[in-house]
């Protein structure tokens, strides 16, 4: 069924090294229009450097990645910088721009991609912070946010310029479970409204299980397995058994997995 | 032996590697320099926290320098009689030599450690990474319009300084030694050449781009958190002021060698 949907991104072969250490060493994985995945792993086994290579933030040794067909590697200067009006970003700390208030940040995306009319801004900047159910909180400045807060209105910026692909690192780190929960609920949300493509890397299973379709697993520079939710749950290979067990016994929100299951690939 | 090759070359090879992507960043600087938008805006902006924000110590040094050089100068030129030429000695030192010389190193130490402190908050909280995201090219955005505001302010700067510098010196000879005003004006001026003074300005000009391009790499580089940032805004302020002095050295002799 998943071959005959459209391929969206395209790792293959991807290797990187960084001086004497090989951290990704022949990673393959596709990812369809539509989906979410989620890729876990440890800390240090390479997630940021993977997703830094979709966003031709970092070059690979050898290996190639597509997007939309693109060879990002080939792309430079100006071409980059168009390519990434595809992407959006939510970062671990939520990265906004500490000088500007949250109106600001969140319409940082629409001006500088040469919105000039502000009622239109300020129309589409209350539906984003609508969406991440942060009202009326534009003159507001980030230092006057707590973490899970910075995140939404990240995510807020992120969505404002309509990006087809999402990536999320580590959303969920550094947030207590119910902050995380939201986090996790807006993803979901933005997942099933705009029928973005996501990526998300994290080393919170429970998150993972929430908010993707089917979840990889990186280990020692591989994807050693890739699978649904369930599959990931009843799979034996002694890596992933050990980097779900402990966790899965937290598994309380049905509503999650019930919304996982649903998805058709309706593009 | 191997040892001592090992501490020989570390540091060059390290010195390489700083002076190649000082290079690059330079390179792509002035890559984005005429790319659209111009962002207008924040040009002006830079150039109030570089120029205006700088206006009282830029002041206030170049007015005393400009007094000590006369107050020193009187007593050895007292010597054999050439007091009238105080004027002189003192607009040619400050128009070649100690305005643009002493504003770059003031401008190094509030602007250039004000942009790498900011840039470097920025690249440890990931805020470059977001921009980059966002389609918006981090150069063209953070260092672009910090390099335009720092090549205009600086020889805005030098000028005040001079003025600022003679008007000192001229209060001391006036009012302290009681020289003649008319013949210290006189001896300020006959004998300043355009060279003097141009050749000062365009130094200043090459400093303010030393002074963002060195402050912005080092923030733009930066790395290890709260500390890093601490480290990067010190060596921001240590290298400009060096290069200012290295460069000041060897355009004073490009200039004047013939």
């Amino acid at each position: 069924m998943q071959n005959s949907r459209k391929v969206k991104i395209q790792i293959r072969g991807l290797e990187k090294s960084f001086g004497e250490k090989k951290v990704l060493d022949g990673v393959d994985l596709d990812i369809y229009e539509g989906e979410s995945v989620a890729v876990i792993g440890a800390s240090g086994t390479g997630k940021s450097v993977l997703i830094k290579h979709v966003i031709g933030l970092l070059r690979p040794d050898n290996g190639m990645v597509t997007v939309d067909d693109i060879n990002v590697q080939d792309l430079s200067g100006y071409e980059l910088q168009e390519f990434m009006c595809r992407f959006g970003m939510l970062f671990q700390g939520g990265a906004l721009f500490d000088s500007m208030s949250v109106f600001d940040n969140v319409a940082f995306p629409l001006r500088e991609r040469g919105v000039r009319d502000e009622d239109q801004i300020r129309k589409r900047v209350d539906e984003m912070l609508n969406l991440v159910d942060m009202d009326n909180s534009g003159n507001l400045m980030p230092s006057d946010l707590s973490g899970g807060m910075r995140k939404r209105i990240g995510l807020a910026r992120a969505l404002a310029p309509e990006p087809n692909i999402m990536l999320y690192d580590e959303p969920t780190t550094g947030l207590d479970p119910v902050v995380g929960g939201v986090i996790d609920r807006l993803i979901v949300r933005t997942r099933d409204r705009f029928h973005v493509t996501s990526i998300t890397i994290t080393h919170d299973i429970r998150s993972a299980y929430r908010i993707a379709h089917r979840i990889a697993m990186l280990y020692n520079g591989k994807i050693i397995k890739i699978g649904t939710p369930e599959e990931m749950r009843s799979c034996s290979i002694p890596e992933v058994e050990e980097f779900v067990a402990d966790r899965t016994a937290h598994l309380e929100n049905n509503l999650f997995q019930a919304g996982n299951s649903g998805f058709k690939g309706g593009n | 032996m191997d040892k001592f090759l090992f501490y020989l070359g570390a540091p060059i090879l390290r010195f390489i590697n700083e002076a190649g992507r000082l290079a690059l960043l330079l390179i792509d600087t002035l890559k984005w320099l005429f790319r659209r938008p111009f962002r207008i805006a924040l040009v002006f902006k830079h150039m109030e926290e570089i120029g205006v924000r700088s206006l009282p110590v830029v002041m206030i040094t170049a007015t005393f320098t400009g007094g000590i050089l006369a107050l020193q100068s009187y007593s050895s030129f007292k010597r054999f009689n050439a007091e009238s030429l105080i004027g002189t000695m003192v607009a040619i030192a400050l128009c070649r030599e100690l305005a643009p010389v002493l504003t770059g190193l003031i401008v190094a130490g509030r602007v250039g450690s004000a942009m790498a402190a900011e840039l470097g908050t920025m690249r440890v909280t990931e805020q470059i990474d977001a921009l980059y995201t966002l389609a918006v090219n981090p150069v063209h955005y953070l260092i672009v319009p910090r390099f335009i505001a720092a090549f205009i302010m600086m020889p805005i700067l030098t000028m005040l300084a001079d003025g600022l510098g003679i008007g000192g010196g001229f209060l001391v000879s006036t009012q302290v030694y009681g020289l003649n005003p008319t013949v210290y004006i006189r001896a300020s001026f006959n004998y300043l050449e355009y060279e003097d003074v141009y050749s000062g300005l365009i130094k200043s000009a090459v400093f303010g781009l030393t002074i963002a391009l060195t402050g912005c790499y080092k923030g733009f580089y930066t790395s290890g958190g709260a500390e890093g940032v601490g480290k990067a805004t010190t060596s921001a302020v240590v290298i400009s002021m060096m290069l200012i002095l290295i460069i000041d050295y060897f355009m004073g002799a490009l200039f004047f060698s013939v």
